[in-house]
């Protein structure tokens, strides 16, 4: 064996991502794989056919639940304080940075804060991206609490222009989906007014999640979660 | 799509399972979606049971699955260790697959797997002993 009891650790998930990355969707998935012996012959496109019918259909009824997230707009000056902005990752070879802004680093529990992505694009050339709904979202994550965020599926243009743009983002300090069927044991209830319930008070993460890779992930911004605020 | 055809390669080794499998989990997730909050765990939950309930199936008629990968598409350290993980009992290999690939806590495997956290805690440690007694020399 190339590597030991030791390592096996650090070894599994890098292991388990390089066979997961075997198969991409740019190229067909059997490519690369022998087929199976008397196997069935893949059926990427039947998955894709069905992908975008579901897709289509929630997009029509409109029951994707995260119609919190707001649209993008460029340039959009959401009054914040510079404070909490993190320093831009170095710039990579494309020359598009971006930064998250957040007016607080301290959140109440179940609250929300608008804060803001700011893209610098220094390309010299806008960019021409794919998206839906939004290009962004930021959601608070912890060691034992990793949001999953979801995006619709469909396909919007998106122009990211030259020089500096900012995108608002609402960050919230509960968890993002839950379950009407409280027998779902992989989910959190829902509360009586139908929103997820609160985070627990601790400290988080502010991270940026895109609906595709368009800029390098920048670093996450500690925001920590207090106490819930008593409603009188 | 990609997500869940990855997920079900690592849990069954076999790309054609994968692709039938995140097929299903979509297929429910459809039929389901007005209950389900929260998609990404119903899919992952489909998954690995679909995944799960074809390795019994499998398990009683044929030897565990290798990944049958082209040298050059997986390196070959890689290839050894995960021709180790593919052996594991289902559910060691479950866990294996959402700690390390997926990143969940012991508490959140525990609610995809449907079982208690000691249970997931004890199934880690398992399958952890059983591959380095297979991988130590």
């Amino acid at each position: 064996m190339s590597f030991d009891a030791e390592t096996l650790d650090e070894r599994l998930g890098d292991v388990l991502r390089e066979v997961a990355d075997s198969i991409s969707l740019a190229t067909d998935p059997v490519v690369g794989l022998r087929p199976r012996a008397g196997g069935r012959p893949a059926s990427r496109h039947t998955v894709l056919t069905l992908v975008a019918a579901v897709a289509a259909a929630l997009v029509v009824t409109g029951v994707w639940a995260d119609s919190r997230r707001s649209a993008p707009r460029v340039d959009v000056s959401a009054g914040l304080s510079p404070a909490s902005t993190v320093p831009p990752q170095p710039k990579t070879k494309g020359l598009v940075a971006a930064r998250l802004d957040l007016p607080s680093r301290t959140i109440a529990a179940g609250s929300s804060m608008v804060g803001r992505v700011v893209v610098d694009n220094d390309t010299r050339h806008a960019l021409h991206v794919g998206g839906c709904g939004s290009l962004f979202a930021v959601a608070l994550a912890s060691d034992t609490y990793h949001p999953d965020v979801l995006w619709r599926l469909c396909l919007q243009p998106f122009t990211i222009p030259t020089g500096q743009s900012s995108y608002p983002v609402t960050i919230e300090a509960r968890y993002l989906w839950c379950s009407a069927n409280a027998s779902q044991a992989v989910l959190r209830a829902c509360r009586a007014s139908g929103q997820p319930p609160a985070l627990p008070p601790g400290n988080y993460q502010a991270r940026l999640y895109q609906s595709s890779t368009i800029v390098a992930t920048p670093p996450s911004v500690p925001v920590r979660v207090t106490r819930q605020r008593s409603t009188p | 799509v990609l997500w869940a055809v990855r997920l079900g390669l690592l849990l069954t080794s076999d790309v054609g399972l994968a692709e039938d499998h995140a097929q299903e989990a979509f297929l429910g997730l459809h039929r389901h979606f007005a209950e389900v909050q929260h998609p990404r765990a119903y899919l992952r939950v489909t998954i690995v049971n679909l995944a799960n309930r074809r390795r019994r199936r499998d398990a009683r008629r044929e030897a565990a699955h290798r990944l049958t990968a082209e040298t050059g598409t997986v390196s070959d350290a890689a290839h050894e260790l995960f021709d180790v993980v593919a052996p594991l009992p289902v559910k060691q290999r479950s866990v294996i697959v959402l700690r390390y690939y997926e990143g969940l806590s012991e508490t959140e495997i525990a609610a995809t797997l449907g079982c208690p956290a000691g249970t997931v805690k004890s199934l880690a440690s398992r399958a952890l002993r059983q591959l380095r007694k297979q991988i130590e020399p």
